[in-house]
């Protein structure tokens, strides 16, 4: 029996705010939704200054997990850290760039509005944008390189330029932890390339981004580290462990995966 | 010239002139959200649902707006939280209480027999028939209402158009929706006077509707909605004065007249969609 994927321990002194440990830490934790487990026994850690992809299939609770990260659902059980410090959906603290498809597209934003909106807390309640954050907007924008479409609105962008702007929004909120939710969908593969680099210039700056895909098919030389998700975690590393197996192994039952993971465990003890 | 000036010799038509213009320019202005949240049958219904709140205040000799706030709140609050209950979607809860209030105000208003106003009035709007309270009531809560919008404005925009990401941002998300349902309701009090309860929605969404097909952004369309509000307030009023109409027939039908014209012209205006 050869493990693909190694396992890391959670450095125990994660808590410590001053020693720059790992970005995100998920630690055993569980997510329940209207009486229907959605995760189970879910621990990775990441980064500082990585690009991490949460692989998995269709319903395997990608999206759970990154709404858990950004702390929007309570944890049954287990705890996860971002930068040290519990989440609460609060603060702040990540910013997100959502699915296509929970964007309300009725709306009409201009990409200039949307970056705007990453400012928000920022520039508190009932007040008004300062230059500062005028500056911090085109700054944002002219990174992504879609400072010349600030005046477009979004509804009439493309997948990868809508794509970029919320990732400037992202950027504008000044969070050091980004969640991508089905970042690659609707976009098409020239542009995908152009939002990695994009996203690989923001890690080299040491932030810490997770993206959810359920397209693992090219992913190897996209991220710097994996994690396989089927309602727990099946493993994570480096990409290149992630190997044609695993990947199978990942879409096949749910059952099986639960022996190999209870494999591993007993390895690991 | 006389025929235009004419009217506003008798006071009435002065306290009309000054709630149309009030409800021609809240009611886009709000319509805005309604059009791009797709609120409109929550309007509807709340519009309905507000006239046991109506008879009672009538009957109680109070301004109508202070029985058609509570009723129109207790509504929205109680949408959300029949739907968390029965897990039917939200159309189905918001058409269930909008039936069951409005036939309750109905069932109050026939039993009621000695009541000093006419269904016709709060079904159809007679703004003609306003009195100086009504108009006061009507600026202050138009007032409350554009001042919440313009305070949270970031908030409500992002609320809108990402509930998901203005969540992660650390934005109360609950709060807005539920302020921006309030607000909502209190347009809905200063339009009934004027359109009446079955047609709260034309000046809802109409005028907002039509500038969104004249403007792109979202700003500039609640101004261009609350022009083209103040325009179809007026005008309906006069039609109202010379040819004896409702109000809110008279004003919805320009409304809607409006909104043929810009479908009509756009598409020289713009090469879009």
């Amino acid at each position: 029996m050869n493990r693909p994927v190694r396992t890391p321990d959670i450095p125990s002194n994660s808590l410590d705010s001053s020693n720059p440990g790992p970005a995100v830490v998920v630690d055993d934790i569980a997510v329940e939704l209207s009486g229907k487990t959605i995760l189970e026994e879910v621990s990775f850690s990441a980064g500082p200054r990585a690009l991490v992809g949460v692989l998995g299939p269709n319903g395997a609770g990608k999206s759970t997990l990154l709404n858990a990260i950004a702390g929007l659902l309570p944890l049954k059980t287990g705890k996860i850290l971002v930068e040290g410090k519990p989440v609460t959906g609060a603060r702040g603290q990540v910013a997100y760039v959502p699915q296509q498809e929970r964007v309300n597209w009725r709306f009409p934003a201009t990409t200039w509005d949307v970056v705007m909106m990453g400012r928000a807390r920022k520039i508190g309640w009932h007040k008004r944008a300062t230059q500062t954050d005028k500056d911090a907007v085109r700054l944002c924008l002219e990174r992504v390189e879609m400072w010349n479409m600030h005046s477009s609105l979004v509804s009439e962008l493309s997948g990868g330029q809508r794509q970029r702007v919320f990732v400037a929004r992202a950027l504008a909120q000044e969070a050091n932890v980004l969640l991508l939710d089905e970042a690659f969908s609707g976009v098409d593969v020239a542009s995908q390339e152009g939002l990695i680099a994009v996203l690989k210039g923001l890690r080299d700056g040491g932030r810490t981004i997770l993206i959810a895909t359920h397209d693992v098919g090219t992913l190897s030389a996209r991220f710097d580290m994996a994690v396989c998700l089927n309602r727990h975690v099946c493993g994570w590393g480096p990409p290149e462990d992630v190997t044609p197996r695993l990947i199978e192994e990942l879409y096949s039952s749910h059952s099986s995966l639960h022996k190999e993971k209870d494999g591993a465990n007993e390895r690991a003890a | 010239m006389s025929a235009l000036l004419e009217p506003f010799q008798f006071t009435f038509m002065v306290r009309a002139l000054i709630v149309s213009l009030a409800v021609g320019v809240v009611a886009p202005v709000m319509g805005a959200y309604v059009v791009s949240r797709g609120l409109a049958l929550m309007g509807d219904a709340l519009s309905h649902a507000v006239l046991p709140g109506i008879v009672v205040a009538v009957l109680l000799g109070l301004t109508p707006a202070l029985g058609t706030i509570p009723v129109a709140i207790i509504m929205a609050l109680l949408i959300g939280y029949l739907s968390r209950r029965t897990g039917f979607s939200e159309d189905t809860t918001i058409g269930i209480l909008f039936v069951g209030l409005f036939a309750l105000g109905l069932a109050l208003l026939s039993i009621s027999t000695s009541l000093p106003v006419r269904l016709d009035d709060i079904l159809l709007g007679q703004v003609l028939g306003v009195n100086w309270s009504d108009v006061l009531v009507t600026i202050c809560l138009s007032l409350v209402a554009l001042t919440i919008l313009y305070i949270f404005h970031k908030e409500l925009v992002f609320v809108t158009f990402d509930p998901v990401g203005a969540k992660v941002a650390g934005i109360r998300t609950g709060i807005f929706d539920n302020l921006l349902l309030g607000v909502l309701a209190l347009v809905i009090v200063v339009a009934l006077q004027a359109v009446g309860i079955i047609l709260v929605l034309a000046m809802l969404i109409v005028p907002a509707a039509t500038a969104r097909l004249l403007v792109r952004r979202f700003v500039p369309s609640m101004f261009t909605g609350a022009a083209l509000g103040m325009i179809t307030a007026v005008a309906g009023l006069y039609i109202s004065f010379y040819l004896n109409l409702p109000s809110g027939p008279a004003m919805t039908l320009v409304a809607v007249a409006l909104f043929v014209i810009a479908v009509a012209f756009r598409g020289r205006l713009f090469i879009r969609r």
